[in-house]
């Protein structure tokens, strides 16, 4: 972000610059704008067209995008993550069609996380054989060592299910494909009277579930997720194998590695850990019972 | 006409500078008289390291920008032209500011003459004080530009002493400067180190035109 180039661009008095990762909010006394380098350019015609219209307005547009700056107005973070999945379902519902599937492609998908779990639990394997060697565990070791039966279990898991939504991955003739806003955070939605969306450099066009699963990997920890899932689920029913797969996904354990610093790893551990407690709280209802759909499925029915 | 004063300023962090979430610049200069006066407001949020928290930061940075008194800058306009800012060392965070002051009339018929002197002050009294960079326009036209600065202190009735200063280039010796502005080497080193001069050297040589 060069400010002299935006200056000399949009010729803009600057009262005030605000740098705020890849975009920089201006202060001309009288407005505000947001200025963000261009890298996305059919994106926004293509919401538009499909009758999305939650976003900032586009004033200029050459290099650098000048945006319209919204005020947003305080409110819980609970809220906000329920607007911002009410308007994640409305852009998956509104941007949805059918894609003859690519078997090439899920055949990767399903090769990828096979070998991650058997990685993994080749890993683990390796770490534990090495701390149960140590007379005197560090915190960190201690840590893992004593919740690594909760990583086997979310491996097993994993690979049970892989198998299962292949099988059924396999039986389809065409999937579903939605814009992905593809980075989702409490920070990229705004509300005054509408909500919008910012930051939509990194869509694409891909299947829903990724959407969820960046969100559930920055959020899971703090918030309800079922809670999210259900509300999602209200506009934008997830099929069989979407689910399965955003399952995996976000079941699948994360690879810990020790630093230096054994106070880092704890704080990183043990985030990671809660999280797959809560995935594990957040999934097991679809699981219970075979036969039957967890509760808020059966609200829904 | 328009200049574009560069200014730059380290600011000593007590913690160490993990990442720089957002910063912010805002400015309150305004004229008076011939001078630009007010501060540079910085603030924003770091973090120590990827797994704390935000910290916020504020910092003012008191500016002075004078000029001459036959530049008029009643209709000026002052702005800011570019603004960047980096970490050094972990816990320093050196902001690059450019002002610009756009619409200034000059009065008089020597494009050469300038005044322009720098205050930029301790921030908050614990900072260091700023360092502060000439005009470009000043810096790279020539190396025998003609620079007045209120010096005072050298002139007891308060007339300008007009000074040449000579960027020492190769095959400069003490003497062909000497030669060059016909002063003596008496009066060269009461205003310069002389023992040691390279090239790139700026040296300050009095002239006796007033």
């Amino acid at each position: 972000m060069k400010i002299n180039e935006i200056k000399k661009i949009f010729d803009l008095p600057l009262r005030k610059i605000e740098i705020r990762g890849k975009s920089c909010i201006v202060d001309t006394g009288e407005c505000k704008y947001v200025v963000k380098k261009n890298i996305n350019h059919d994106i926004i015609n293509y919401l538009n067209s499909r009758g999305f219209k939650y976003y900032p307005n586009i004033i200029e547009d050459s290099d650098y995008k000048l945006i319209e700056y919204i005020e947003s107005i305080n409110m819980p973070d609970e809220q906000k993550l329920l607007d911002l999945i009410n308007l994640v379902a409305l852009l998956h519902a509104k941007t949805t069609f059918f894609k003859e599937i690519d078997n090439d492609k899920y055949k990767k998908i399903y090769e990828d996380i096979a070998n991650n779990i058997y990685y993994l639990n080749n890993y683990y394997d390796d770490l534990l054989k090495v701390i149960e060697t140590k007379v005197f565990m560090s915190p960190s070791e201690y840590l893992l060592a004593r919740n690594i039966s909760f990583f086997y279990e979310a491996l097993s898991f994993c690979e049970r299910q892989l198998q299962e939504w292949y099988e059924l991955i396999k039986t389809k003739e065409k999937v579903r494909q939605v814009v992905l806003h593809n980075n989702l955070s409490l920070e990229h939605i705004l509300r005054n009277n509408n909500a919008y969306l910012i930051s939509w450099d990194k869509s694409k066009i891909d299947i829903p579930i990724f959407d969820l699963y960046k969100l559930y990997r920055r959020c899971g920890r703090n918030y309800d997720f079922s809670e999210i899932l259900h509300h999602y689920e209200k506009i934008y029913p997830l099929l069989k194998e979407e689910r399965e797969l955003f399952f995996i996904l976000i079941a699948l354990p994360p690879k810990l590695e020790f630093t230096s610093s054994v106070f880092d790893d704890c704080v990183v551990f043990n985030r990671e850990i809660e999280l797959m407690f809560k995935t594990a709280k957040l999934i097991s209802p679809y699981y219970t019972n075979n036969t039957k759909e967890p509760q808020n499925q059966k609200e829904k029915n | 006409m328009k200049k574009i004063v560069p200014f730059k300023n380290e600011i000593p962090f007590k913690t160490k500078i993990g990442e720089i979430t957002s910063i912010s610049l805002e400015h309150t200069l305004h004229k008076e008289g011939t001078s630009v006066v007010g501060e540079f407001v910085i603030s924003g949020a770091y973090k120590l390291d990827s797994n704390s928290d935000n910290e916020s930061f504020n910092y003012e940075i008191p500016c002075e920008i004078s000029l001459d008194e036959h530049y008029d800058i009643s209709h000026a306009l002052i702005d800011i032209n570019d603004f960047y800012y980096e970490i050094l060392n972990d816990n320093k965070l050196v902001v690059n500011i450019e002002v610009v002051i756009d619409k200034i009339v000059e009065n008089l018929v020597n494009v050469e003459k300038q005044v322009i002197t720098i205050d930029a002050n301790d921030i908050d009294k614990e900072e260091t004080s700023s360092s502060v960079e000439l005009l470009d326009s000043v810096r790279d036209s020539s190396s025998d530009n003609v620079i007045e600065t209120l010096a005072s202190d050298c002139n007891s009735q308060d007339e300008y002493v007009t000074y040449h200063i000579h960027i020492v280039r190769e095959g400069d010796t003490i003497n062909t400067i000497l030669e060059k502005y016909h002063v003596d080497n008496e009066m060269l080193s009461l205003y310069n180190d002389v023992t040691e001069i390279k090239i790139g050297d700026k040296l300050l040589i009095p002239t006796n035109e007033n």
